[in-house]
């Protein structure tokens, strides 16, 4: 029995899952995390490495949606000569699934080509860079913006300009101006934005030296302070990507991004790069630090490759996952009784009361009411109902902080993932879970850097290098 | 005139104030002497071998300032579980238990610790089973 999403049942949620985590009184679940260099052959890849996605009701235009994903991890500001390009022999995707079948039902993408003006100079820029047309910038990316469905693809962008990344403050003094040039319309009323960008995760990533140095008593170092990434946004009326274009009646989405490359290169005497072969997925995120904490090194680069239909193939790791057995093995903490079907929940289904032990409907498409129960499949996405608006005074915890506009529903850029996951990964939404769970973190709380109050939202490139900073 | 009015209530006011404070101070009860027992008083086998640790505690959870808790008090806390952890395999039945209590408190004292999260009852939920355990220990002799 399906239930119709309404903001009123969603705020029903909040109470319910915050009573949850206060009084430990239901039984819900939750999530995963983001992935910097998360699996062994991606890792040396960074231009395939999709690291965050993030996806929420625009709180200043909230009849849309905008949609976040991110490449490249750790790029220095002062990167030169060549800086950051997004890969011209990848395809970046950003999939949205609104039946629930584990398919994209649309996918935008976008696809990049290199511009010089000239190959006899070092430079990345031979002068001031006041615009993206001005002569001095040597050096620019152009893309190609697709959407692409199941009745074919409709270029939506044809020779999109890149920001390029940002050299420094001699080259380019406005860089916010410079950046804010290259947002872009689309047909039908959205805007769309490549180019470099602050990365706006936040978090220790010490956890992987045996979780902080041996405890959790080193924890609160920003990792990624200072670090830029490269972003491809988009924002769009919620009917793009509703089912049936009626976002009333199927307000959830399932959102995830994907690098595909070409699947043959051959490399000649000249070090030219030949690929053909088609599209090969080698790289996907949806919600955050699933590759990173929840699949083991020795799937990781399989999971990269799968498709979500085919998920089931990594349940064990979500029903027993191993984040809790390590804090059992350095605190005495019990890990929570497995099979973890609270993490089944959140991870793989979205929240609804028909999906599994967590008695609230928040945003599984199954909530959508043309949706066919029977053709529901379980996979891993970020999944948005977008009947929830933006919060006006937004939880860093999202969910578990009464925030029912935050993550796990969509993801906003100042979500607290890494705090939410490591204590919905204890238990924190089980009943009669351990009190001391709630407080559960890593001490970073917040980005180094605000976020921009408008489209593209991500804060401006660092240009400081970070060893000083 | 004006002025040696003002410096007279001052000296008033100070002098009241202080009056006051040494009042409050010799009225309100002393910070409670922390007593432990002697390590022969606790029974032999997995009591006395633990009697060191379960003293050591008693001097961290000694008061209710959680935020007062060095980095060296977290090492020492992290010691002192895991002298416990080792002790319980050879504990009997009735101490084993109030022993497990104690390891579970302090793991939930330790994660919070260390998240930046501490709260005082943790504080306390440790003291209360280190005190229990101390009871069982000395009162099975």
């Amino acid at each position: 029995m399906l239930q119709r999403p309404s903001r009123r049942p969603a705020l029903g949620v909040a109470a319910a899952v915050v009573a949850a985590a206060c009084v430990a009184s239901l039984a819900p679940a939750v999530t995963q995390a983001s992935s910097h260099r998360e699996a062994p052959l991606v890792a040396g890849e960074p231009q395939l490495d999709n690291t965050d996605v993030y996806a929420f009701v625009s709180p200043d235009a909230p009849n849309t949606v905008t949609m976040i994903a991110n490449w490249v991890p750790f790029e220095e500001p002062n990167g030169g000569p060549n800086f950051y390009p997004f890969a011209t022999d990848a395809a970046y995707d950003i999939n949205i699934d609104n039946d629930g079948d584990a398919r994209p039902d649309l996918i935008y993408r976008w696809t990049f080509t290199d511009n010089y003006r000239s190959r006899n100079t070092f430079l990345y820029n031979t002068g001031v860079v006041t615009s993206l047309d001005d002569p001095d910038l040597n050096y620019l990316q152009t893309y190609r913006l697709e959407a692409v469905t199941e009745s074919g693809s409709t270029v939506l962008v044809n020779n999109g300009r890149v920001a390029p990344s940002r050299v420094g403050r001699a080259s380019m003094p406005n860089y916010g101006a410079l950046a804010d040039s290259a947002i872009t319309s689309v047909p039908g009323g959205g805007r769309t934005f490549a180019g470099q960008a602050d990365d706006p995760f936040f978090l220790d990533l010490r956890i992987f030296d045996l979780l902080y140095g041996g405890d959790f008593s080193e924890v609160g170092q920003d990792t990624v302070r200072g670090y830029n990434t490269n972003t491809l946004a988009i924002q769009v009326p919620k009917s793009v990507l509703a089912l049936g274009g009626d976002a009333a009646r199927n307000p959830v989405v399932g959102i995830w991004s994907t690098t595909s490359r070409q699947r043959i290169e051959v490399v000649d005497t000249q070090n030219n790069r030949n690929r053909y072969g088609g599209w090969q997925q080698v790289s996907r995120l949806g919600m955050p630090l699933v590759n990173e904490v929840v699949i083991p090194v020795g799937r990781k680069d399989e999971f990269n490759a799968t498709a979500p239909r085919n998920d089931s193939r990594f349940l064990q790791f979500v029903t027993n996952p191993e984040v809790p057995r390590r804090v059992q093995d350095i605190y005495q903490i019990p890990a929570p009784a497995t099979p973890r079907q609270d993490l089944v929940e959140v991870f793989l289904t979205g929240l609804c009361k028909a999906c599994g032990p967590v008695p609230v409907d928040l945003n599984s498409q199954r909530l959508n009411r043309d949706v066919v129960p029977a053709a529901f499949v379980p996979s891993e996405q970020l999944r948005l109902n977008m009947s929830v608006p933006p919060a006006a005074t937004p939880n860093r915890l999202g969910v578990l902080g009464g925030d029912n506009a935050g993550f796990p529903n969509g993801r906003r850029l100042a979500d607290d993932v890494t705090d939410v996951t490591l204590r919905v990964a204890e238990g924190v939404l089980l009943p009669n879970h351990p009190a001391a769970v709630d407080g559960l973190s890593d001490a970073v709380d917040t980005n180094a850097v605000a976020f921009r109050g408008t489209f593209p939202y991500v804060a401006l490139p660092n240009v400081v290098a970070v060893n000083q900073n | 005139m004006k002025r040696p009015i003002i410096v007279a209530a001052a000296l008033t006011a100070a002098i009241l104030v202080g009056a006051v404070a040494l009042i409050l101070r010799r009225a309100s009860p002393p910070e409670p002497r922390l007593v432990l027992p002697a390590v022969d008083r606790f029974a032999p086998g997995a009591c006395r071998d633990a009697a060191e640790a379960v003293r050591s505690l008693a001097r961290l959870t000694h008061g209710d300032d959680v935020a007062a808790l060095s980095a060296a008090d977290r090492a020492e806390l992290r010691r002192v579980q895991d002298r416990f952890v080792t002790l319980r395999q050879t504990a009997t039945a009735d101490v084993r238990e109030p022993m497990e209590a104690v390891i579970l408190s302090l793991g939930y004292l330790r994660i919070r610790l260390d998240s930046k999260t501490g709260e005082p009852r943790y504080l306390r939920d440790v003291e209360a089973a280190r005190a229990l355990l101390e009871k069982t220990c000395v009162s099975v002799r």
